[in-house]
């Protein structure tokens, strides 16, 4: 028999999850669920919330920063405009022929399902690490001294083989102290050795230099 | 707790989500869109044991007395040109020893003492192959970042980058 289930946005799926959404959509949605109308995908982002809200909460209850990100999130989603609320109204007010399923898939995810539930738990698992790092970093940490000797290197050993990957790309961030001048934000020497150097001091200007030690003959 | 919430925007960081991922949370702007662009002045030099000193048309570089430049007791410019540099689109240039230079400026931003750049580079040997294949930097203008160590004529190449205008 084919049927089709009631599907959910994500963002009326958070709404629901934190209690946003006024009281006439959340008593539909529960109503879903307990007939078991609720689209596969949505039972599992839900299970997957179910898993992970109490790790986050842990990391980031009571925390007000946690608060901004909501705040920005949010403001971020209403800017979104009258056009998404569209979509999410038409997609939560279709009329579905909806076959029945067991509650207990809400929290018994079936094994079909697992991967996009460990995907979730994944993202929560390294959002929770996030967060616990974002948590730490407003603690008052001496940061370790560092005074500037010129020139001072950096070396780099060799990838395995040509073959091997290469690591993943490092954002390049602008440097936060303009008067660093010259900043090697990354270098990825492949199969060859090398060197970073800076040269000079910050009074005369600094210069960089990546030296490969080993670039073979011409 | 919005605990949904921050998952949610988690998420749409590190998973596609046809809802979220096509409009994040706020990001803070990397480069100035109206100063995307800049002219990068390349100078080519060739460091070898030969004993002449360093070429008085590279003009003045002491750096190159200090370690690790003072492995070489000469330098002699080879050549000194402008690239001019579209954000995120990267600029070739052929070197001495039919290697090539890529470079690319990866962003622009206005600072306290002036503009700072974003730059990656990469170093091709004659057969095409990384021989540098990747280095990402930041600079104000004037300033130099040297690469060094490709093989050139019984000494080695040395290609120092900075930011001209």
């Amino acid at each position: 028999m084919t049927t089709s289930k009631t599907e959910i946005s994500d963002r009326e799926l958070m709404r629901f999850y934190d209690g946003d959404l006024d009281d006439e959509r959340t008593e539909e949605i529960e109503r879903w669920l307990d007939e078991g109308a609720l689209d596969d995908e949505a039972l599992d982002k839900l299970a997957g919330l179910d898993l992970v809200g109490d790790l986050l909460a842990e990391a980031v209850d009571g925390d007000e920063r946690a608060d901004d990100v909501v705040d920005a999130v949010m403001a971020k989603l209403d800017a979104a405009g009258e056009d998404a609320d569209a979509e999410d109204d038409e997609a939560a007010n279709e009329d579905v022929d909806a076959e029945l399923v067991p509650l207990k898939k809400l929290q018994t995810p079936a094994n079909d399902n697992a991967p996009r539930i460990y995907m979730l738990a994944a993202v929560a698992a390294a959002a929770a690490a996030g967060l616990y790092i974002w948590g730490n970093q407003g603690q008052d940490v001496e940061p370790p001294p560092h005074a500037y000797v010129p020139p001072t290197t950096m070396t780099a050993e060799p990838t395995a083989s040509p073959a091997a990957p290469a690591p993943p790309p490092t954002a390049v961030g602008l440097a936060d102290d303009e008067d660093e001048g010259v900043e090697i934000a990354a270098v990825d020497f492949g199969t060859h050795r090398g060197s970073v150097f800076y040269v000079g001091d910050a009074s005369a200007g600094r210069t960089a230099v990546v030296w490969i030690n080993d670039a073979g003959e011409p | 707790m919005k605990i949904a919430t921050i998952v949610f925007a988690l998420m749409a960081t590190t998973v596609a989500s046809p809802t979220l991922a096509a409009d994040p949370a706020p990001a803070v702007p990397l480069t100035d869109e109206s100063a995307a662009s800049a002219t990068a002045e390349v100078i080519i030099l060739h460091g070898t044991n030969s004993g002449e000193g360093i070429d008085p048309k590279i003009g003045d570089l002491p750096q190159l007395k200090e370690p690790p430049f003072s492995s070489y007791d000469s330098y002699k410019l080879l050549e000194r040109g402008d690239e001019k540099l579209e954000d995120a689109k990267t600029a070739e240039k052929k070197l001495p020893n039919d290697g090539k230079l890529e470079l690319t400026l990866r962003g622009v931003e206005p600072g306290k003492k002036g503009k700072r750049y974003a730059f990656e580079a990469a170093i091709k040997d004659a057969k095409g192959k990384d021989l540098l294949p990747s280095v990402k930097w930041t600079t104000k203008q004037g300033e130099y970042v040297f690469l060094a160590g490709p093989k050139y004529k019984k000494g080695i190449l040395v290609i120092g980058i900075r930011v001209s205008k």
